[in-house]
């Protein structure tokens, strides 16, 4: 049995963007928190921003979050984007097909 | 025996600390909750005591035990969250008192035709998480005191962990055998083909959506699938059968593997919203010299020719199904050697917590050799498989004669 993992999250909220960092893991047992907090910051037109720097394991749970945040901004008429992706993070997005779709940007501070 | 109300509120409080203590040790998940309940109608003196607990598949409260109120649990009532007294006590999470009984607050007809006056209903929270409901009654109208309250609260705290454990074992049983029940006893027999897979629930997670599938199709084809439901569970492994049905019945109208892809995307979207999956479908020709194949968001298939080192193929890789995006699908056509090996997975087999799933497909390809299709399935699960696995693993391996 592996010991449970924690996920911090910062939220950054300006007039135009909402900048999200999530910190540790994201699986089944703290994807939904990640979810609730996230969606709850979601405002139309605005940038949406995720930075994974932080993100030390993401697994299906994680993306399907990842997912549905992109989706709830594509409703919100809001930009979303993911930045600073780690090597296994891009990775793992680019073998399930989302690197495009779910706008994994290539370096941290590009628009 | 249990004297009824003259006893000081420490005297109660120790009698029903006893009974759980001794309880969850000893007894049975049901009879704990029936014993339970007997105690709390003595010790509070009402006279009906019901536990309903939450069905996460569908978030509605079923009737589990009753004391007093055996017809609930007879008659299978369920309730939504959110609707009556006990849907209140779920949504609100806070104990509810009904001092007296009407039908506006009271929705379920049981309680009505016994004749309650007053009620009290407390959650079942298991760190923080709602397991049920714990509700008593009374034919004569009460008032319930914030001791009676606090007593309740003290008895649901304890009966969550317990119930919380037997549903999980349930939904643990439950998902299993409809894994098991799903995947294919034993692959098709067809000549110049020979077929193995695996199954493994995962160890932390328990069962979940992953499955693979083998058919023939009427033109002769051969059609494989390997696919994996995020999350885990009943939940996933209920989807997982609904997503495995709908390919087969795809399969049986499209010439064209990401044809099929695309139209059960659209059912996912459409039926099964929020929930995101991974597949690869693949056909082979009836000559086995051809495979046409797509992926949805899944890992390549691994393809080892005898005398070479195993591969991963380079195909194209669409989206997962269910992102609600429309974006066209690709099929890729791999011709295949006679005596090569193909093997089909799914992420549990090749990723760990904290390694780059690189890592986990090297490793991969390292095991696979052309061979015997047991032999095969037995060598990668021995040397690629984490034992135990933490996410569940579905393996298929195809060898051409």
């Amino acid at each position: 049995m592996s010991e449970p993992h924690a996920l911090r999250i910062t939220i950054d909220n300006s007039p135009d963007e909402v900048m999200v960092v999530p910190i540790g893991d994201i699986d089944l047992a703290t994807a939904e928190s990640l979810a609730t907090q996230a969606i709850g910051q979601l405002r139309s037109s605005v940038t949406f921003t995720i930075d994974m720097h932080a993100v030390s394991f993401c697994d299906s749970a994680g993306i399907n979050v990842l997912v549905r945040l992109r989706n709830e901004c594509e409703r919100e008429r809001s930009s979303f984007q993911i930045i600073n992706a780690p090597e296994h993070l891009r990775v793992l997005l680019e073998i399930t097909g989302l690197l495009e779709f779910l706008n994994v940007r290539t370096s941290g501070v590009d628009q | 025996m249990v004297g009824t109300g003259q006893a000081g509120a420490e005297e109660r409080l120790r009698r029903l600390e006893t009974l759980t203590a001794a309880a969850l040790s000893e007894l049975d998940t049901d009879e704990l909750l029936g014993e339970m309940l007997d105690r709390v109608r003595q010790v509070l003196s009402v006279d009906t005591a019901a536990i309903l607990l939450l069905d996460k598949l569908t978030q509605r409260l079923i009737a589990t035990a009753a004391r007093g109120l055996e017809e609930e649990v007879q008659q299978g009532f369920t309730i939504e969250v959110g609707a009556g007294f006990a849907g209140r006590v779920a949504i609100e999470r806070q104990p509810v008192i009904i001092d007296h009984v009407t039908p506006d607050v009271v929705v379920n007809p049981i309680l009505l035709d016994k004749g309650l006056r007053s009620l009290l209903g407390v959650p079942m929270l298991n760190r923080g998480e709602l397991v049920g409901v714990l509700h008593v009654g009374t034919l004569e109208p009460r008032v319930f005191t914030a001791e009676d309250v606090e007593l309740l609260q003290l008895v649901a705290d304890r009966t969550a962990l317990a119930s919380q454990a037997r549903l999980n074992r349930l939904d643990r049983s439950a998902a299993l055998a409809l894994q098991r029940s799903l995947l294919p006893v034993r692959p098709p027999v067809l000549p110049g083909l020979d077929l193995a897979a695996r199954y493994v629930p995962g160890h932390d997670a328990g069962v979940g959506g992953d499955w693979y599938d083998v058919f023939s199709l009427p033109s002769g084809w051969l059609g494989l699938v390997v696919g994996d439901v995020s999350g885990h569970g009943l939940r996933a492994a209920v989807v997982m059968g609904r997503l495995r049905s709908a390919l087969r019945a795809y399969a049986l109208e499209c010439d064209d593997p990401a044809d099929a892809l695309t139209r059960l995307d659209r059912k996912i979207s459409h039926f099964e919203t929020g929930n995101l999956a991974t597949a690869l479908y693949a056909m082979i020709t009836p000559d086995l010299r051809q495979l046409n194949i797509s992926l949805a968001g899944h890992l390549p298939p691994v393809v080892a020719v005898p005398g070479e080192p195993a591969r991963m193929l380079a195909l194209p890789v669409d989206l997962p199904l269910g992102t609600g995006s429309a974006a066209p699908r690709r099929c890729t056509t791999v011709p295949l050697e006679n005596g090569s090996t193909l093997l089909f997975y799914t992420d549990g087999l090749v990723e760990r917590r904290h390694e780059s799933i690189e890592v986990g497909l090297q490793r991969l390809q390292a095991a696979v050799r052309a061979g015997r299709a047991e032999e095969v399935c037995a060598a990668v699960m021995a040397r690629v498989a984490a034992r135990p696995p933490a996410d569940d693993i579905a393996v298929l391996t195809l060898s051409l004669l």
